[in-house]
């Protein structure tokens, strides 16, 4: 009595069998995966449409098979095939593992890759079937008297493991320093070591122009590892130009110009560059950030701009704290500049005396008009041109009885202003017109870097295309553009987009650019020459149909931030997702994924900013906290509450401090190592932190307040 | 025994010869019944000069613009009304060029080739990045025509030129079906409507009769979704049973849809071109066709924007339907749409909607030269 009956014989066999079933049934599962997988239209659940090619794939696979046998002959013949092509493609990444996440590579990424891996008969055959053709294009991109660098990369691009491709590379780094233009020369005598190092006769010429570069980048352990380089037998100096130097006085010099040109603590890993501006807004502060008095400007933009915390908003998420100020400033030559939908405020650094606005007597549109919050104003300053991001034209709103047909959505272009001369070089309004860059709208911060200009864009054609794009920063004149992928977002009933397609701006690193498409992946494209390297796509938020007549828009929780690459992660908060990630910068490969709540609980808010990163660790913030995440693993550090305040804008990380400006007007510090309040300062207005030097420019909605740093001002200060 | 095996094979055959004579008049009967029909299926000379009349007006020169394209009205239908900007037209240049081709020009060869050349090339140029074939405001609509259209030029022309174009508009339509099965205004949307799935579906159609790699899945995914269109007669009112939903009930934001003439042709003309020949979703489609109450009429011709349209699909579906049917649905359909439009052409060889006169004479010709079968999609 009580015991449970024993189960019987039929019933034991019954449940072997329908055990074995169920594994039959799950191996059978498991065997039709991959195969469904393959079958697009049906299984793989990705909404984002890539410029994929399966001709390309059984090429590159018929190439590498035939590699693998040997049979040189043949896979040279199909690598050239892929290298030809005019179109940048994408195919699914060949070392993909189970369960993670869609990825792809460049075609011609690929190839140049297997190319480099050929041993040395695949490399003879090689040559002896291409090498004139890689000489002959070699002496046509020596003849360019424009652009000459670019025919260079594209040479080099087609041309890979040619004879002349040390060659190559070594003009084009040569040109580079002709021009000043140090990363891109780093990089191209980066890869002349590393892939034609054994075919060079004197390696000293390429580290002594290494070590240039180090000196002139600020790097020093490039700058040390170079002069070592350069040491031979019991040499204790290294001659540069006229002069010896140890190799730990280069080192220091590479300290200093570090500490000028990052405002980083030295042993930091390498990073990115600043995008909010270039390179003008990451200089140095190596003290204990303490906030003088502030000078305040206010500016206006069209209709008397809008108060704190923002304009209305058609979309503003449910998020507490509000969305933060929408410019994003850069300082140039004492002064600063604030950019708005159709102008750019500038002001004296010292006095915030307002100088000449620079305004394109084209499209008026005031901020309050532009209701999209995502969109940031932003600017960049390289070679004494400021290129902003302003209003060309606007597609009008149409609609049925009330019911939206079309909304209005601004298109943004690019335009270049002479800061030396006080006038505009260049507009894509007219200088793109009858390019295919015509329909491309530049809703974000460009970035300036060594005679160029890189932005991401959008373009309609049927769905939305993220594209990134690469102008000459002299003439604006388009070096490059690729599409990335295309995607939708909301749309009205009637198909049309329903509110304006967001970009987010880039990160260089080395020569690479990583972007987040906002509709779905991240990608890295080559910054010489707009080749894709490789996108992996990311968990976002549905977009669903329009609820009857009207749009669903999605909730957009994080603020526009730019991707940071720390630790050779880049380091991603894409505003179409409600989660982060962390990508191998050289892979793709997803690392990790971590919550918008990561460490939250309950209806504590989500985080909205990234403030940066240090020392592998990332900084973010968002409604009442802050919290640190570990750049490598995606765990959470340490995360520390600023009470019932609110986060209220783009912090910095600051002489080793994150500091995060709060909605009472107050800068919080926090140590990065533990995630301790250090310290609170008042600052003159809530707004945005850029510093520059020895100042940090708050930009507000509506004034701009410059504080010195270091300067203690007495009684104001309550930490 | 002997006897009674005799006297039943002489009684067979008694009955047989009796039989024979009954038999052969039936089979008689029948064959002069196919006769008359094959005569009612016939471009009749009136209907040729017609089609003539159209193909002149729009190869007359300065229709054609120097890209190659054909101006109409690009836009959407906005309740009963057509809001449009004229411009370069990617949708009804494709069919322009198929009404030609449907009179047996290929590209630079025939009477027409020079202008079939003209809107390869106009179309060649309007397929963007994406794979979208796309010019102004022009939607899915446009892109499934402009493939059509490539896909038969390919099949009729194979070049490698066109084959790159087509392979990317089609590798678009692929990977803009969603998960309903079906395709809507813009790529990527996540609902779907039969109208643009038809016309997606038979540029797939096309593509793979000429070589294309389509998957497989994305027709089984659409002919699900074409089917869960349909309105069963135990369902829907009246008016609507045996039709097509102009958005599947479950996913209609607006409860219920509804059915038309057009979206019923659209329906089972999709489902011949996803290679379903038989149902009862392809019968009952059939009946309300040919159901007249439904039907528009000639007088709507002008005024509207779908008459043409709907007649288009319609007179597919009759074409792949046959005689062999419950009816002899094409014998009695061409001859009623053929007199119709040969009675509505304007003097000057037009026809006329809502979209524009290239439309309305492209879609037109298209219609009239159907017996002429010289277009593969038209192959039954």
């Amino acid at each position: 009595m009580g015991a449970a009956p024993r189960p019987t014989a039929p019933t034991k066999r019954w449940l072997r069998f329908s055990t074995l079933l169920w594994g039959a049934a799950c191996l059978a599962f498991a065997c039709a995966l991959p195969a469904a997988a393959q079958e697009p239209g049906r299984a793989r659940k990705s909404k984002v449409h890539y410029p994929l090619s399966s001709e390309c794939k059984a090429l590159l696979r018929a190439a590498d098979r035939a590699r693998e046998k040997a049979d040189f002959d043949t896979a040279c013949l199909l690598y050239r095939q892929i290298l030809d092509q005019d179109e940048n493609w994408v195919v699914e990444h060949p070392d993909v593992e189970a369960g993670e996440s869609y990825r792809l590579i460049g075609v011609k990424e690929w190839a140049i890759r297997s190319l480099r891996a050929l041993p040395l008969e695949g490399v003879v055959v090689w040559r002896e079937k291409y090498d004139y053709r890689a000489r002959s294009a070699f002496d046509r991109a020596r003849a360019e008297t424009r652009g000459a660098y670019l025919a260079l990369a594209r040479t080099y691009d087609l041309y890979p493991i040619s004879a002349c491709a040390p060659e190559i590379l070594e003009l084009m780094a040569n040109r580079c320093l002709e021009r000043g233009e140090l990363g891109r020369a780093r990089k191209v005598l980066r890869r002349l070591l590393k892939d034609h190092g054994q075919e060079l006769k004197d390696v000293d010429p390429i580290h002594r122009k290494l070590l240039i570069c180090a000196l002139g980048l600020g790097d020093p352990e490039g700058a040390g590892q170079h002069a070592q380089a350069l040491l031979h037998g019991d040499e204790r100096q290294v001659l540069l130009g006229e002069s010896l130097f140890t190799p730990a006085e280069l080192v220091a010099q590479a300290l200093q110009r570090e500490a000028e040109r990052t405002g980083r603590y030295r042993g930091s890993a390498a990073t990115g560059l600043h995008t909010r501006g270039g390179l003008a807004n990451r200089a140095a502060y190596d003290g204990e950030p303490i906030f003088g008095p502030a000078v305040v400007a206010p500016y206006e933009f069209g209709d008397g701009g809008a108060a704190f915390p923002g304009a209305p908003s058609r979309y503003r998420a449910r998020v507490s704290g509000g969305p933060a100020p929408r410019s994003l400033g850069v300082v140039y030559d004492g002064q600063v500049f604030v950019p708005g939908p159709d102008q750019v405020h500038s002001m004296d650094l010292e006095t915030g005396r307002p100088r000449r606005h620079i305004r394109r007597n084209r499209q008026r549109y005031s901020e309050s008009e532009d209701d999209n919050d995502k969109v940031q104003y932003g600017a960049c300053i390289g070679q004494a041109t400021l290129v902003a991001s302003l209003v060309e034209q606007v597609q009008r709103d149409q609609s049925f009885r009330g019911i939206p047909i079309k909304v209005r959505i601004p298109r943004r272009k690019l335009c270049g202003f002479d800061l030396d001369n006080w006038k505009w070089s260049w507009d894509h309004a007219t200088l793109l017109r009858g390019t295919p860059y015509e329909t491309w709208s530049f809703p974000v911060t460009p970035t300036a870097h060594e005679g160029r200009v890189y932005s991401m864009a959008w373009s309609i054609e049927g769905y939305v295309n993220s594209n990134a794009a690469c102008f000459d920063l002299e003439t604006g004149e388009p070096l490059w553009g690729t599409l990335i992928a295309s995607g939708q977002v909301e749309q009205t009933m009637f198909g049309e987009q329903a509110s304006e397609p967001l970009c987010t701006p880039l990160a260089l690193v080395d020569g690479v650019l990583y972007v987040v498409s906002q509709i779905g992946c991240v990608a890295a494209i080559d910054a010489d020459t707009g080749r894709l390297i490789w996108v992996t796509e990311y968990d976002t938020i549905e977009v669903r149909a329009a609820k009857g007549y009207f749009p669903d828009h999605r909730d957009i929780r994080w603020e526009n931030n730019a991707p940071l690459v720390e630790a050779d992660v880049v380091v991603a908060t894409p505003l179409d997702s409600w989660a982060f990630f962390g990508f191998d910068r050289f892979t793709g490969k997803r690392l990790w994924r971590a919550s918008q709540r990561l460490g939250g609980s309950g209806t504590e808010a989500d985080m909205r900013y990234l403030i940066g990163a240090e020392h592998g660790r990332v900084v973010l913030a968002g409604g009442g906290d802050v919290r640190c995440v570990d750049v490598a693993s995606g765990l959470l550090k340490w995360r520390s509450s600023v009470g019932t305040r609110q986060v209220a804008g783009r912090g910095c990380i600051l002489g080793g401090r994150a500091c995060v400006p709060l909605d009472d007007g107050t800068v919080a510090l926090f140590d990065l190592e533990q995630g301790r309040l250090v310290g609170q300062s008042k600052l003159a207005i809530p707004g945005n932190l850029l510093p520059c030097g020895r100042a940090l420019v708050v930009v507000g909605s509506g004034s701009v307040a410059v504080h010195r740093l270091g300067a203690k001002a007495p009684g104001k200060d309550f930490k | 025994m002997k006897r009674s095996i005799q006297l039943l094979t002489g009684g067979l055959l008694f009955a047989s010869a009796l039989a024979t004579p009954a038999a052969a008049q039936d089979r008689s009967e029948r064959d002069g019944e196919r006769v008359v029909r094959r005569n009612q299926v016939k471009v009749t000379p009136e209907a040729r000069l017609a089609i003539e009349r159209g193909l002149d007006y729009l190869a007359q020169p300065g229709r054609q613009q120097t890209s190659g394209a054909y101006i109409d009205g690009i836009g959407r239908k906005v309740n009963d009304k057509y809001v449009h900007e004229m411009g370069e037209h990617v949708g009804v240049t494709g069919l322009v060029g198929m009404a030609f081709l449907s009179n047996g020009s290929t590209p630079g060869r025939g009477p027409y080739g020079k202008h079939v050349q003209g809107c390869v090339d106009f179309i060649l140029t309007k397929v963007s990045q994406n794979g979208m074939v796309k010019n102004g405001g022009s939607r899915m609509y446009s892109h499934a025509f402009a493939t059509l259209f490539l896909a038969e030029v390919y099949g009729m022309a194979p070049s490698p030129k066109v084959r790159r174009g087509l392979r990317r508009a089609i590798d678009l339509v692929v990977a803009a079906q969603n998960e309903q099965g079906g395709w809507r205004y813009m790529p990527g949307a996540e609902d779907s409507d039969i109208s643009i799935t038809v016309c997606q579906v038979q540029a797939l159609r096309a593509a793979r009769n000429v070589g294309i790699r389509v998957p497989a899945g994305t027709i089984d995914h659409a002919i699900e979704y074409i089917r869960r269109s349909y309105v069963d007669p135990s369902e829907g009112n009246f008016r609507d049973r045996n039709g097509f939903w102009y958005q599947t009930y479950e996913h209609s934001r607006y409860r219920p849809s509804r059915t038309s003439f057009a979206l019923t042709g659209a329906g089972v003309t999709a489902l011949y071109g996803a290679g379903v020949y038989d149902g009862r979703e392809i019968r009952g489609g059939l009946e309300y066709l040919f159901d007249r109450r439904n039907r528009p009429s000639r007088l709507q011709m002008k005024h509207s924007f779908d008459y043409f349209y709907g007649h288009y699909y319609a007179v597919q579906a009759m074409f792949q339907a046959g005689d062999g049917g419950a009816r002899p649905y094409w014998s009695q359909w061409y001859p009623y749409i053929r007199d119709e439009l040969v009675a509505g052409q304007l003097p000057d060889g037009r026809w006329e909607d809502y979209v524009g006169a290239n439309y309305a004479t492209a879609m037109s010709c298209i219609i009239l030269q159907i017996p002429y079968r010289y277009l593969p999609i038209f192959e039954r």
